[in-house]
């Protein structure tokens, strides 16, 4: 069966290897292409799909964070290359819009992954006492 | 709780380490951190962001905004400005005015977040003196505890501001969500 406490941060650290993708694309400046461009939106579309499923578990205030970096990742996801736009402009643009989306994505995840944690960390409370951390995380996962 | 910190350090070392310490805390599952940066005062006086290795210089022009987040969090005038314009701004909105008067609302909203904002990065520069350094970040904590055994080793001078819809309301929390990484990285600056 899967663990929705794992896939909630799978989905975390893919939306964090994101956001470093699209960083080091924007590091390159004038040497990024639209060609990067859409090989970053491929993995917006599938990690946009991976949170849809998650959002439907979540409580009300996680769920709201999660579908506000749902739309903007479709956004950021179906951007196509203008060519009236400079081309270097419209890298500039796109990757900008891609970066925002990944980090809003990042961030209500990192909220899912915090409601689930303090949720397993109160179940857990009455019954160890004491317990650290890392007790608390094998018994998640 | 969802809550901003500051971590003050006297040298860039032990704010490298103690980023370290938060995330690897967020991996034991200790806390959860959304994001998180390293910030230095330098000799000149200015309040510098630590990029990622291959972001050097994306972070240069910081303006108020890394600034204003740590007078949020340290400074009692920024946060005695910041509660004050939130209530405000509740008073007002609790009139129910037409969409003219809404206008002018949403004009002066923007003049007192800005107001707050450069009062609260006035006290940054009381908060964090020369040379010092500082971890700020976005966690969220259910107990205290954890952060503080981890950072009073490293000698750090901990402040925590609550991620309050009132705080967020007087300064606008997408402000400077931008400088916080969303993962770890290794601090360097240009």
């Amino acid at each position: 069966m899967t663990n929705p406490q794992s896939t909630t941060e799978n989905a975390r650290h893919d939306a964090q290897e994101l956001h470093k993708k699209i960083s080091a694309n924007i590091a390159k400046a004038e040497r990024s292409t639209w060609a990067d461009v859409k090989a970053v939106q491929a993995d917006i579309n599938t990690l946009g799909s991976t949170m849809k499923t998650l959002a439907n578990d979540q409580a009300e205030d996680v769920k709201i964070g999660l579908k506000a970096a749902i739309t903007k990742l479709e956004a950021a996801g179906h951007l196509v290359e203008d060519k009236a736009v400079a081309a270097k402009d419209g890298v500039k643009h796109a990757n900008a819009a891609m970066l925002d989306s990944a980090h809003k994505a990042a961030q209500s995840l990192s909220g899912a992954v915090a409601a689930a944690r303090s949720k397993a960390a109160h179940a857990i409370a009455p019954k160890a006492n004491g317990a650290k951390p890392a007790d608390i995380k094998k018994v998640i996962a | 709780m969802n809550t901003y910190i500051a971590v003050v350090f006297s040298s860039d070392d032990k704010a490298h380490k103690a980023l370290r310490k938060l995330w690897a805390l967020d991996e034991d599952g200790a806390l959860t951190v959304h994001g998180a940066a390293v910030v230095r005062r330098d000799d000149m006086g200015h309040i510098r962001v630590a990029d990622r290795h291959s972001d050097l210089g994306r972070n240069t022009a910081i303006g108020v905004g890394i600034g204003a987040l740590l007078g949020l969090i340290a400074g009692p005038v920024g946060v005695a400005a910041g509660v004050a314009g939130a209530a405000a701004l509740s008073v007002a909105a609790a009139t129910g005015v037409g969409a003219l008067a809404g206008g002018a609302i949403g004009a002066t909203t923007d003049a007192v977040k800005e107001t707050h904002r450069e009062n609260a990065a006035s006290e940054a520069f009381f908060t964090l003196k020369h040379g010092q350094s500082a971890v700020i970040a976005e966690i969220s904590e259910d107990s205290p505890n954890a952060l503080d055994d981890e950072m009073r080793p490293l000698g750090g001078t901990i402040y925590r501001r609550e991620n309050s819809a009132s705080n967020n309301a007087a300064f606008g929390n997408q402000y400077y969500s931008n400088y916080l990484y969303p993962y770890y990285y290794e601090p360097m600056y240009d």
